[in-house]
């Protein structure tokens, strides 16, 4: 049978193939904005689908993300390697300077050693870890996330803390079997009990989106300076106290915002804490 | 009688109906799909330039807008917002809110191909600077209204910016691959 001729475009503006059309746009901008309200209020399984279908795509984007990940690996090594002399001096400097630090530590771990066993504290060693490429980002402007290639099948569960050698990246907001998304410490959605190391000053660090997320809530009488460090305070019970997040970057009258120590754009392998949650109950026995 | 091929200059966005003439594998005619896939989830790979943050270059929107200029059969309705579902996927934003708006550029790209076709490219770039914009202030309208909150616009901004950018690198071998597939000289 010899096939028509007649161009696919002047087939698809016949007045069925209109009508067909402007049905499937109409049907598809209703389905569209469904998603939406169903997503933001959380009717029907959209969680669940969405959860499903990101352990379906984390392994393609681990696939294809291995080599941009051996581009960067490779750059980074080049770069490296144009200014190894100046960092050779750098770290030793640094290492006469640790090795003064190392020694101090230690006679500090003695004594708090000494005063634990005196007081009869109860240590907690309850922190493991699990380390995860990173195999995706949000990459879009209104959303700052990271895919990790890893999920409930390695151990890692929604709210666990994410972390880096530098300090802190986020939290895990959803986790499939093989896959699991990291919520940035930036993003908007974000909010994460803090305080100031030196002053012990509480506050909230709620992103913005940008890359400069805000201290909210920091008590009126609070001094604080560009320089101060930020470390997690561990109320609420969903992340572990004493990790590090960043420094005070800038004071305004209005504002506070901090620089982070993690350069989140280019994370490459994270830690999960799996963080056990100091409970009222009783795990072993049940409620 | 074979048809007659046009000299078609390189700073074309496109010529004549932009439809198949030559008997084409059937299996070919998904190439933009997956070549728009593809590129969906090349926006979401941690490429770490360390100017942009997190932001990365919707090549999305790209093919989208180039397939539907081109060959809009081929980029129909259903695969734009099934192109947009899969960013939202791999984004964690709010599901439908990239859909929708892949599904408004395939519409109004696809409207406007007696306007574009066989321009120069130039025009066809500064139409996309008019779509790019146009996509990021309605996903804004939207994630406005998602999150209950004044968006950070600079982020889409700079989005924009970064995509608009490399849209030549991107659309090039895009339309030449529409080309191909219509059978049309492309020089």
């Amino acid at each position: 049978m010899r096939r028509s001729n007649k161009p696919l475009a002047s087939r698809m503006v016949s007045p069925m193939g209109l009508l067909f059309n402007r049905f499937a746009f109409a049907f598809l901008l209703a389905l569209g904005l469904t998603l939406l309200v169903a997503g933001r209020s959380g009717i029907g399984p959209v969680e669940q689908v969405r959860t499903g279908l990101l352990d379906v795509l984390a392994p393609v984007l681990d696939v294809i993300s291995r080599p941009v990940s051996a581009i960067n690996d490779l750059a980074t090594e080049i770069e490296q390697l144009s200014r190894v002399y100046e960092e050779n001096d750098r770290l030793r400097q640094e290492n006469a300077r640790l090795l003064h630090w190392q020694a101090v530590a230690r006679a500090l771990e003695r004594d708090n050693a000494q005063y634990r066993r005196l007081l009869n504290v109860r240590a907690r060693s309850d922190v493991t870890y699990i380390t995860a490429r990173v195999v995706g980002e949000s990459g879009g402007p209104f959303v700052k996330t990271l895919l990790l290639a890893a999920g409930e099948r390695d151990g890692v569960e929604p709210d666990q803390a994410v972390v880096s050698e530098l300090g802190l990246v986020g939290r895990i907001t959803e986790a499939g079997r093989n896959a699991a998304r990291i919520l940035l410490i930036t993003d908007l959605n974000s909010r994460i009990p803090v305080m100031l190391e030196g002053s012990r000053r509480r506050a909230i660090l709620s992103g913005d989106n940008s890359g400069r997320p805000l201290l909210a809530f920091l008590e009126a009488e609070a001094e604080v300076q560009p320089g101060d460090r930020v470390v997690t305070s561990g109320h609420g019970g969903m992340l572990p106290p004493g990790l590090v997040v960043g420094v005070v970057a800038s004071v305004t009258e209005n504002q506070v915002r901090l620089r982070p120590f993690v350069d989140l754009a280019r994370l490459e392998r994270v830690n999960v804490l799996r963080y056990r949650r100091p409970s009222l109950v009783n795990d072993r026995n049940g409620p | 009688m074979k048809p007659r091929r046009r000299k078609s200059a390189s700073s074309r966005i496109g010529d004549g109906p932009g439809l198949p003439q030559l008997g084409f594998w059937r299996l070919g005619l998904a190439i933009p799909g997956l070549v728009s896939l593809v590129l969906v989830l090349m926006g979401s790979l941690p490429i770490g330039v360390p100017f942009l943050g997190p932001v990365l270059p919707a090549f999305g929107l790209i093919a989208v807008h180039v397939f539907a200029l081109q060959r809009p059969d081929l980029m129909p309705h259903w695969l734009a917002f099934g192109l947009g579902l899969v960013t939202d996927l791999l984004s964690g934003g709010p599901l439908g809110l990239t859909a929708l708006v892949f599904l408004g550029v395939q519409a109004l790209s696809a409207s406007q191909r007696r306007v574009l076709i066989g321009r120069p490219f130039v025009l066809g770039w500064a139409a996309f600077v008019a779509v790019a914009l146009a996509a990021a202030g309605v996903s804004w309208l939207i994630a406005c209204v998602y999150f209950l909150d004044l968006v950070n616009p600079v982020a889409a901004l700079l989005q924009v910016a970064v995509t608009v950018t490399l849209f030549p690198l991107v659309a090039a071998p895009l339309l030449l691959l529409s080309h191909r597939m219509t059978g049309q000289a492309f020089a």
